[in-house]
């Protein structure tokens, strides 16, 4: 008899995810953290979403996840970026109060029936015959489980630097495991480095906000979950200032001291998220560089810093505080610092996230080279489906990179290796147009009520609500109306329907209410998402051809039994990069380094003849 | 349509059909080495000679002991052969018999018969060449002229890949800035990178419209100039055409509407092949087969690229050519006045004068008089009004290429379009990728397999 069904490894934004989704999909799961009371901590800034992240956390709360949901109800600052670009890249983005969302996240926790919180820290991962078995805390404590997800963030023997002074550490004042790195190299996993940095803590007492252009929250932002009823209030500002050209000076003079520039990491850093001394040294001829002032929390006047990672020493750090307006006086609650870390190189999972070398181990988040919490929080979630499917007899759950973000990365995680942590853009997406946030519960909610994660009421709701927009949609397209009534400069007489008028740039949904009735009355976030639909048509038409041509591709299944090295024809490189990524099919093998179209097509070849069952003729 | 296997050693006879003095026949695969040794005599092992050797044997016979044919056997290893693989090429002596009886030897011993164009296919499939340069193996081949076949070496050579490879790196690299500016929350793309970025835009539109517009030229290099003759029965079409190719081709004789069905030369002019085609007297058909006959001069005369019209002089021709002039117009056209053994020095001199606008050339089909001189026109007017020059430069020829070449611009136009007109930039990221996918495609980036079976099943047998 197992103690669990599965056991969740780090209370992370990953382990939260996969040890929910798990439990409602009622299997008995234990969630083990060094500390419960540290579950649901946001190690880095307490913010949540932002451009491509924003589409991570509404399609995690489309498949049933709980980010969004606890977002919502812990947000005290609420914006859409990039709303002067099309409503594709429109991203969400939340300021939570780092302590609420943590409590939030216990107490949501707690509730779910079929799931515990176990304290210790995990020492050793066993497996018996390639399958997971049981894991080993420091205390000597065993717990056995039919299914593990590792979701343990940085804590994976983190090394942090600050200046010239190293300290082996997880997150500031916790202690590394080092011993469950070392455990998963023994079980033959090839293990990989990353650094990432995070900025000074700030007190924001000492803050001359009154000098600083104040960032206010969107008054009409669309909650993260379709749990969420009510609006959401901003109870918080964000301030926005720059560096100097003395922040530039005290840099450049202390750049030695740099744990970065002086050699001391391994790992390699976030290109899109660097080190202040990166951005100065590289971009020499900006003059500023953007800093957002966030607030922590609204019981605390600590400040988040965004923008200004950095490993310098903390005299330096203190040098370059003062040398920013607002910020003259300001007292550094605490330093900002790097930390590497071990990550397992991706090509080590299945899409489906559970190990090559053991079966019914299952990798979420920062292990497999992320770095965000909208990143993990998705792995998290689809290890948890995953594991649970697999202990249930199903199939794998998987989502493409035509249905999802989170297909998206998945996808990249498989088929490359990271040489910094791997964080949404929406550039990532080559079909973008359709990844939107506005269709999150198109493209996935019925997955989440498949799972049972979604329940019938939300479903039916969006489903209420979807036949509102179609029928809105169609009705716009028979209802003409005289254009001179919106458009001064058209011709007298001149009709239109009011789905073509919809069409133009220029004119908004709203703008419709002015000549139509009924769109007075349709509620606003409907009326959005009609107009979306209406005004990206053409574009979803020929992205959707474009969809049409990736499954080609996508569809060729590779089977499990099919031998690369068999294959007469591959080029060398090819055999072993097929070999160490093992592509699930022909459209992901496409995608891996080294290996061109003429190599896919020899595949394609090999594979009609394996599928067609004459796979007789190999060489011994 | 389903490509052939990769993985098995393939034969094929590689010098056309027929008797020759030489036939040679090429295997490509893991197991040419093997199979050379198997069915020829040599004072070496074939299987361990060096690469880029020849060596002289005999072809075993099927009966023990006895000899087919002595050849030379020539050996390239993998990967440096034509397909990239293992390929053993046997020059023979150039009999039918004698060349099957080696492939059906070859056969007995593990060999595949090649299917149509296969030895390319690998070669593509072995990332030697990419699928501009296989197609351009096949129109190498087919060749007519010395324009198309400088063109088709050109494009083997490699040099229009690379163009089209680097512009498409120049859409890449204006595409990550879109998407760059997309990424970053709230930028907008600052008024002079703005400016710049539209320049570069304009650029690289011009670039490709250069290559689009060339496929005129392209068409006519490969397909060769259009000169269908036409005019009304009787009046010396046929014997024209004849008298043009120097040879007793058409049908002649004196009664009208002898032409049914279209005939077709091709003779070199300029360089450039040029197809003259006899075609069927345009009047009101009396029967079912020349009304047929009229719909494909008809045919003809649309996909012209220059219109001969002959007037009998004895025939009413100013009447007649003024009735047809509605027809010609836009296109090139030569009018020419045949018989004119028939009538007068100063008959012709007023005809002259009166058709002086359409500059007539006067001609007899039957003594052959004034035909050098049409010729010497029909040089001019292709000199002048067709771009047949520069065949060493980047000329598309092939309508696959031409179409997505067009298709890249139509998007880039879009894009260009709606960044001055400040909309937002993932229309116009969406844009670039799909252009950056049309060259990709041409170059066989990305494609599909029935692409690639339909492409190579226009290639022979042994290629
Ligand atoms: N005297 C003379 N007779 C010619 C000349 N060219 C053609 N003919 C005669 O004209 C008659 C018709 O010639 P074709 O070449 O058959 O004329 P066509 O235009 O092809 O006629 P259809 O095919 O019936 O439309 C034949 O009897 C020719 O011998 C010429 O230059 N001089
Ligand atoms: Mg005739």
């Amino acid at each position: 008899m197992r103690d669990y069904d599965v056991i969740v490894i780090g209370g992370g934004h990953a382990g939260i995810e996969a040890a929910a989704a798990s439990a409602r999909m009622e299997l008995t799961t234990a969630l083990i953290s060094g500390d419960l009371a540290k579950i649901g901590e946001m190690s880095c800034n307490p913010a949540i979403g932002g451009v491509g992240k924003g589409q991570l956390v509404r399609e995690i709360d489309a498949l049933g996840g709980v980010m969004g949901y606890i977002t919502d109800n812990t947000g005290i600052h609420f914006r859409a970026l990039n709303k002067s670009k099309g409503p594709a890249v429109w991203s969400s983005r939340a300021q939570a109060d780092r302590k609420l969302y943590r409590e939030f996240s216990q107490h949501l926790l707690l509730r779910i029936p079929n799931l515990s919180l176990v304290s210790g820290m995990v020492r050793e991962i066993i497996a018996l015959n390639g399958r997971f078995d049981h894991v080993i805390l420091m205390d000597g404590r065993t717990i056995t489980s039919s299914a593990c997800v590792l979701a343990s963030g940085t804590f994976l023997n983190g090394l942090i630097h600050i200046g010239e002074k190293q300290t082996p550490a997880g997150r500031v004042g916790e202690p590394p495991s080092l011993y469950l790195s070392e455990s998963l190299q023994k079980l033959g996993f090839q293990a990989g480095r990353l650094k990432t940095g995070t900025p000074p803590r700030l007190d924001g007492s000492t803050i001359d906000f009154d000098r600083l252009e104040k960032q206010p929250g969107d008054d009409d932002f669309r909650p993260f979950s379709l749990l969420t009823n009510n609006s959401l209030t901003n109870r918080a500002f964000c301030y926005l200032t720059y560096t100097s050209k003395l922040t530039q000076e005290v840099v450049e003079r202390n750049l030695h001291r740099s744990a970065m520039f002086s050699g001391n990491i391994k790992g390699i850093g976030p290109r899109y998220c660097p080190s202040i001394e990166d951005k100065i040294h590289r971009f020499r001829d900006k003059e500023r560089h953007q800093l957002f002032l966030e607030p922590e929390g609204l019981d605390t006047n600590e400040i988040y810093i965004n923008g200004l990672s950095t490993s310098l020493p903390e005299d330096v750090q203190l040098d370059i505080l003062h040398s920013i307006a607002g910020l003259e006086h300001v007292v550094m609650n605490r330093p900002g610092y790097a930390i590497e870390y071990d990550f397992f190189p991706a090509f080590q999972i299945k899409p489906s996230l559970e190990t090559r070398p053991v079966e019914h181990l299952y990798f979420a988040g920062q292990i497999n080279g992320t770095s965000g919490y909208e990143e993990a929080g998705a792995q998290g979630l689809m290890a948890g489906i995953n594991a649970a499917l697999k202990l249930k007899g199903d199939e794998p759950f998987y989502l493409d990179r035509s249905q999802a973000y989170i297909g998206v990365m998945i996808d990249d995680l498989v088929t490359k290796v990271p040489t910094e942590p791997y964080r949404m853009f929406t550039s990532r997406a080559e079909y973008r147009l359709a990844l939107r946030e506005d269709n999150v519960a198109d493209r996935l909610i019925k997955y989440g009520k498949q799972f049972g994660l979604i329940n019938d009421n939300i479903y039916d709701t969006y489903m209420a609500k979807r036949q509102m927009i179609n029928a809105e949609k169609h009705r716009l397209g028979r209802t003409m109306v005289l254009i001179s009534q919106i458009d001064s400069s058209a011709t007298n007489g001149d009709k239109c329907s009011l789905a073509l008028l919809l069409k133009r740039p220029a004119i908004r949904y709203c703008d419709l209410a002015g000549v139509d009735e009924v769109c007075r009355e349709f509620p606003a976030d409907c009326g959005e998402h009609v107009e979306i639909e209406v005004k990206y048509e053409g574009y979803l038409d020929k992205q959707q051809r474009e969809i049409d041509r990736f499954q080609q591709l996508e569809s060729k299944i590779i089977p499990d039994d099919f031998d690369v090295r068999k294959v007469n024809g591959l080029k060398t490189e090819a055999v072993g990069v097929l070999h160490q990524f093992r592509p699930v099919n022909l459209g992901q093998a496409s995608r891996l380094a080294g290996v061109t179209f003429a190599d896919i097509t020899v595949l394609m070849i090999h594979l009609k003849r394996h599928t067609n069952g004459s796979v007789s003729r190999e060489t011994p | 349509m389903t490509l052939p296997d990769s993985d098995d050693t393939i034969v094929a006879i590689s010098t056309p059909p027929g008797y020759g003095g030489i036939g040679v026949i090429r295997i490509s695969g893991k197991q040419a080495f093997t199979i050379a040794n198997t069915i020829i005599d040599t004072t070496v092992n074939i299987s361990d000679v060096k690469s880029h050797t020849i060596h002289y044997g005999y072809v075993r016979g099927t009966q023990s002991g006895s000899i087919t044919d002595e050849v030379l056997v020539a050996a390239f290893r993998a990967p440096n052969s034509y397909t990239g693989e293992d390929v053993i090429e046997i020059s023979a002596h150039g009999n039918p018999q004698i060349l099957k009886q080696i492939v059906s030897l070859a056969i007995d011993s593990g060999a595949r018969q090649a299917a149509a164009g296969e030895f390319t296919m690998r070669a593509f499939l072995s990332g030697r060449i990419d699928l501009v340069q296989a197609e351009s193996v096949a129109d190498l081949i087919a060749a007519e002229s010395a324009a198309f076949q400088q063109v088709a070496l050109y494009q083997l050579s490699g040099r229009l890949s690379a163009y089209i490879g680097s512009i498409r790196a120049q859409l890449l690299e204006i595409g990550a800035l879109f998407e760059a500016y997309t990424d970053f929350p709230d930028e907008e793309i600052p008024r002079q990178q703005k400016g710049e970025l539209l320049a570069k835009l304009n650029d690289v539109t011009a670039s490709l419209s250069r290559l689009s517009s060339s496929y005129r030229r392209g068409e006519i290099i490969r397909a060769g100039v259009q000169i269908p003759i036409v005019g009304p029965p009787n009046a010396g079409k046929s014997s024209l055409f004849n008298a043009i190719l120097a040879e007793e081709r058409a049908i002649v004789t004196e009664i009208p509407g002898t032409t049914r069905d279209t005939i077709a030369e091709k003779i070199e002019i300029e360089g450039i092949a040029v197809r003259f085609v006899d075609t069927a007297g345009l009047r009101e058909a009396v029967d079912q087969i020349e009304v047929a006959g009229i719909e494909r001069s008809r045919r003809e005369i649309d996909a012209a690229n220059l219109l001969i019209a002959i007037f009998d002089v004895t025939d009413d021709p100013i009447e007649r050519i003024r009735s047809s002039l509605f027809d010609l117009m836009g296109k090139y056209f030569i009018v020419v006045l045949n018989k004119i053994d028939l009538v007068s020095e100063s008959d012709l001199a007023s005809l002259d004068y009166e058709l002086g606008d359409c500059r007539p050339v006067f001609l007899s089909a039957k003594t052959l008089v004034g035909v050098d001189k049409l010729v010497a026109r029909i040089s001019s007017v292709m000199r002048e009004s067709m771009p047949i020059s520069g065949v060493d430069t980047n000329v598309l020829t092939n309508k696959r290429h031409f179409l997505a070449v067009q298709n890249a611009i139509s998007f880039l136009t879009e894009a260009r379009v709606k960044l001055k007109q400040g909309e937002s930039y993932e229309l116009m990221a969406f844009d670039l990728r799909q252009a950056t996918n049309s060259l990709e495609e041409i170059l066989g980036k990305i494609t599909n397999d029935d692409l690639l079976a339909e492409i190579f099943s226009r290639f022979c047998i042994g290629k």
